[in-house]
């Protein structure tokens, strides 16, 4: 579905993805691991037009998007969320998310994207807030709605950055649930960088592993997180199944 | 809730009224005051698409008054065309004139940007001043015909119902602008530029044509402000203080809102211009330090504006009442 | 060679000019850089340094380099008054780059408003020895005035430069400037900073003022706006966080004033110095407020 090839992306003299190559599949959920500065969120804006990179291709169901600007990446069913929120901070919640249902793949009208916005506002818990104003919420009451407002666009593709973090275990493990059946019963492929080990290792079909900017492995979690590899990049931190 | 909605179109509807047959009673320096107000208020509104709504503060907009103003004169006195059709061509040249505006505002923010539109409408005015076979340069261009056909009126009450209606018709339009589609990809790209690349908007395009509107409108004020005082030259109409005078009348009214420039210009306009009465205008600068305290004492105290602030208080006691 | 000498002439005077616009764009560039917050009324401050010259010179007969010490210290204090009223309250705040933008905008309507009340809208200037009294050097003449404001300007400069390098209060301020946050954490009064920064950059536009009015005939109200475009320019130009920039600015864009004045018509020239302005403005606003549109 998602064929990034050899993507080189540098800044001045930092190389920030040096060659990566990475594909996912439809209906696939896909954990994106690496240590600080490996380069995960960098690779999520290479795909989602905000950077373009030196080198190398990002192809979507074949189509060569590379450099394409991200509105028009959010239109061909691209969506994703930012690592530090970004919510519109004077609109509504309701009106947050009405935006992407109305901007996002479909054009809804007014009526139509109200209806869109409160299914997934209902669907990530968020319903209540709907007529609050987005900078009253808390943080995970942010990601939360990040996460309702690149469902509002219609995505096939969800990119998902550090959804999890700081969030509470029980919190987790909730919102944890709702991405995998995000898959699992809506049909979405996603792409999830986490840093949060077991949210990751828990739910995803398969982990990709980037450091300093390359691949360092892949494969099925339980193959990743016995790799020694992995265990040496991320130097004594546990890894927990 | 659902009597507090009966209530408030009470209100307003008793305002509206009272609005209407205010030239019935009031002297004719009560409704020059009030007349000038809602103008001002127009123009405010205007501003509030690009610089409350879009959050780009332009400092340039007298330049789209007077573009508006020479466009539907040069129509009227060089061919004869009437301004009720001509405001429509002023719109438009002010438009694309904002649109230029807008391309600007891709590459500057903030006071960049607020500086960029200082010295574009300087460019106009030495413009104008320069192409004087059409403008008629520094000596202007004197509005002889008359009659309602060509939107000239005898008394101060139809100018009066003029801009009422112009006045109306802005917050009608701020309604509806806000809720809209294109209103809420302007306030979510003024909220955080990229989440609104994120959900599908294209920036470039909205705000280019954020600008265009906001100058199509400040334009078509322009022809009813060059219509009500009958003259038009470049120094008396691209001036800074007049876009410093629209932007702090919205600004104190609370940008960003149908209202605020409404309530802005009926707090401002009548106060300076009972001050310049009273002081026969002989002490020049006095109205104008009113606009720099206010400004001052909102931004300092009241962020948001007095719009702002009413609705919060009006808010809070909602919540306290539940 | 007659005609080569007299533009050489022009030349020269403007980039004379220019350098002084260093010096009125010192002030600016300094508040600009730490708080990255924009004086709006710089150019008034400077008006206020342009009547104190001309008040105390007429009044009270003193020197006007005398003038200039007194308009520092007066304008410094103006400053700091002006920082605790209108720019400490807004500048922490969420959106605080805006608010300030529109509070020093109310200062510079207050500013000239009352300029207009106490003082009328006629134009005034002084006589004075310097501005009558002309030197030659290879063969370009210029009022001592000229010169002075020049040298003047020049000393100024290294002075702010050297200030901030190697003064105690000065690296307080470069600190600040760099990372405010840090820089609470070492331990600085950033507030206090701040209230310092305000006041010695409005205080350099008020010795500014008095500077040009030794020369400049034309003192009034809305005067400032002359010399703010003029000051914009210089400091977009130069670049933020650099003082020398500042002079090389100034008088590059006092020599390219001259080169127009020569090639074009004098009501060309005028539309000629926006359009480069904007052309500036649009061209060179890396490295200022909004840096980059892809940076997530």
């Amino acid at each position: 579905m998602l064929e990034v090839r050899d993507v080189v992306k540098r800044f001045g003299g930092l190389v920030a993805l040096n060659r990566v190559s990475l594909t996912v599949k439809q209906n696939e959920l896909l954990g994106l691991i690496g240590p600080n500065g490996s380069g995960k969120t960098t690779l999520f804006n290479v795909i989602t037009g905000y950077y373009r990179p030196e080198e190398g291709r990002v192809l979507y169901r074949g189509e060569d998007i590379t450099g394409l600007r991200p509105h028009l990446i959010v239109k061909k069913g691209i969506a994703r969320t930012f690592q530090i929120p970004k919510p519109f901070g004077r609109l509504t919640v309701l009106e947050n998310v009405m935006s992407a249902a109305m901007y996002g793949r479909k054009a809804a009208s007014r009526s139509e994207a109200k209806e869109i916005a409160m299914d997934w506002l209902e669907y990530v818990r968020l319903k209540d807030k709907a007529d609050v104003e987005a900078k009253a919420l808390n943080i995970v009451e942010r990601k939360l709605m990040e996460l309702a407002r690149a469902l509002s666009t219609g995505p096939d593709l969800l990119l998902l950055d550090e959804l999890v973090a700081g969030l509470n275990p029980s919190e987790m493990m909730e919102v944890v649930k709702l991405v995998r059946k995000l898959v699992d019963e809506r049909g979405l492929t996603i792409i999830m960088v986490e840093h949060v080990m077991k949210a990751v290792m828990s739910i995803s079909d398969r982990v990709f592993v980037l450091h300093r900017g390359a691949k360092l492995a892949e494969g099925s979690p339980q193959e990743v997180s016995r790799d020694p590899k992995v265990i040496e990049a991320y130097l004594g931190e546990p890894i927990q199944v | 809730m659902e009597l507090n909605s009966t209530w408030k179109w009470i209100v307003v509807a008793i305002l509206f009224i009272l609005a209407l047959i205010f030239p019935l009673f009031a002297d004719e320096f009560m409704v020059s005051i009030l007349m000038q107000a809602y103008l001002w208020a127009f123009l405010a509104m205007s501003w509030d698409v690009i610089g409350g709504y879009g959050g780009q503060f332009s400092l340039g907009h007298a330049a789209f008054i007077a573009l508006g103003a020479y466009t539907s004169t040069i129509l009227l006195e060089s061919y004869g065309v009437s301004p009720w059709i001509g405001m429509w061509a002023a719109g438009l040249v002010a438009g694309a004139a904002g649109a230029l505006v807008g391309f600007a505002s891709l590459r500057l923010r903030g006071p960049f940007f607020a500086l960029g539109t200082i010295a574009f409408a300087e460019l106009v005015k030495l413009l104008l001043l320069y192409f004087k076979d059409i403008t008629g340069g520094p000596l202007g261009i004197l509005i002889t015909k008359s009659g309602p056909e060509y939107m000239l009126f005898e008394s101060q009450a139809h100018y009066y119902y003029l801009m009422f209606a112009l006045m109306v018709a802005g917050v009608l339009f701020l309604k509806w602008f806000e809720a809209s589609r294109f209103g809420i990809g302007l306030v979510a790209i003024r909220e955080d530029e990229e989440a609104a690349e994120g959900v599908g908007i294209n920036v470039y395009r909205t705000k280019v044509i954020g600008a265009a509107i906001s100058a199509f409108l400040t334009g078509i004020g322009g022809t009813i402000y060059a219509q009500w005082i009958h003259f038009i030259r470049p120094d008396i109409i691209v001036k800074l203080e007049y876009s410093t005078q629209i932007a702090a009348i919205d600004v104190v009214g609370g940008a960003g809102t149908p209202y605020g420039g409404l309530i802005g210009a009926l707090i401002l306009v009548p106060l300076s211009l009972y001050l310049n009465a009273i002081f026969g205008g002989m002490i020049a600068g006095l109205s104008l330090i009113l606009y720099g305290v206010v400004l001052l004492v909102v931004v300092v105290m009241v962020p948001g504006g007095i719009y702002g602030l009413v609705r919060r208080k009006w808010l809070s006691r909602k919540r306290g009442g539940k | 060679m007659v005609e080569f000498s007299a533009y050489t002439q022009l030349l020269v005077s403007y980039a004379i000019l220019g350098g002084v616009y260093g010096l009125t764009a010192l002030g600016l560039s300094l508040i600009w850089g730490v708080m990255k917050a924009v004086n709006w009324a710089h150019g008034d401050f400077l008006m206020v340094g342009m009547y104190t010259a001309f008040w105390t010179v007429t009044l009270f007969g003193i020197d006007p380099y005398i003038a200039a010490i007194v308009a520092f210290i007066l304008l410094g204090l103006l400053g700091m008054v002006t920082h605790v009223i209108a720019i400490e309250p807004v500048v922490e705040k969420p959106g605080g780059h805006e608010a300030t933008l529109l509070t020093t905008l109310g200062i510079s309507v207050i500013l000239e408003s009352l300029a207009l009340i106490l003082w009328s809208p006629s134009p005034r200037s002084f006589q004075n020895v310097y501005k009558s009294t002309y030197i030659e050097v290879f063969g370009i003449r210029t009022s001592v005035a000229e010169a002075i404001a020049f040298v003047v300007s020049i000393v100024a400069i290294v002075a702010v430069d050297q200030f901030l390098k190697r003064v105690r209060i000065g690296k307080a301020i470069r600190a600040v400037s760099q990372n405010p946050v840090g820089a609470r954490v070492v331990g600085i009064d950033v507030p206090k900073i701040r209230l310092m920064t305000f006041g010695l950059g409005v205080a350099l536009a008020g010795m500014a003022g008095v500077l040009v009015a030794t020369f400049y005939p034309n003192i009034r109200p809305l005067a400032g706006y002359v010399w703010d475009i003029a000051s914009y320019v210089v400091v977009i130009f130069a670049g933020l966080g650099t003082i020398y920039g500042v002079i090389f600015a100034g008088i590059i864009i006092g020599v390219t004033e001259g080169l127009g004045t020569i090639v074009f018509s004098n009501a060309f020239r005028q539309i000629l110095v926006y359009v480069v302005f904007l052309a500036v403005l649009l061209l060179r606003p890396q490295g200022l407020f909004g840096k980059a549109l892809r940076r997530v």
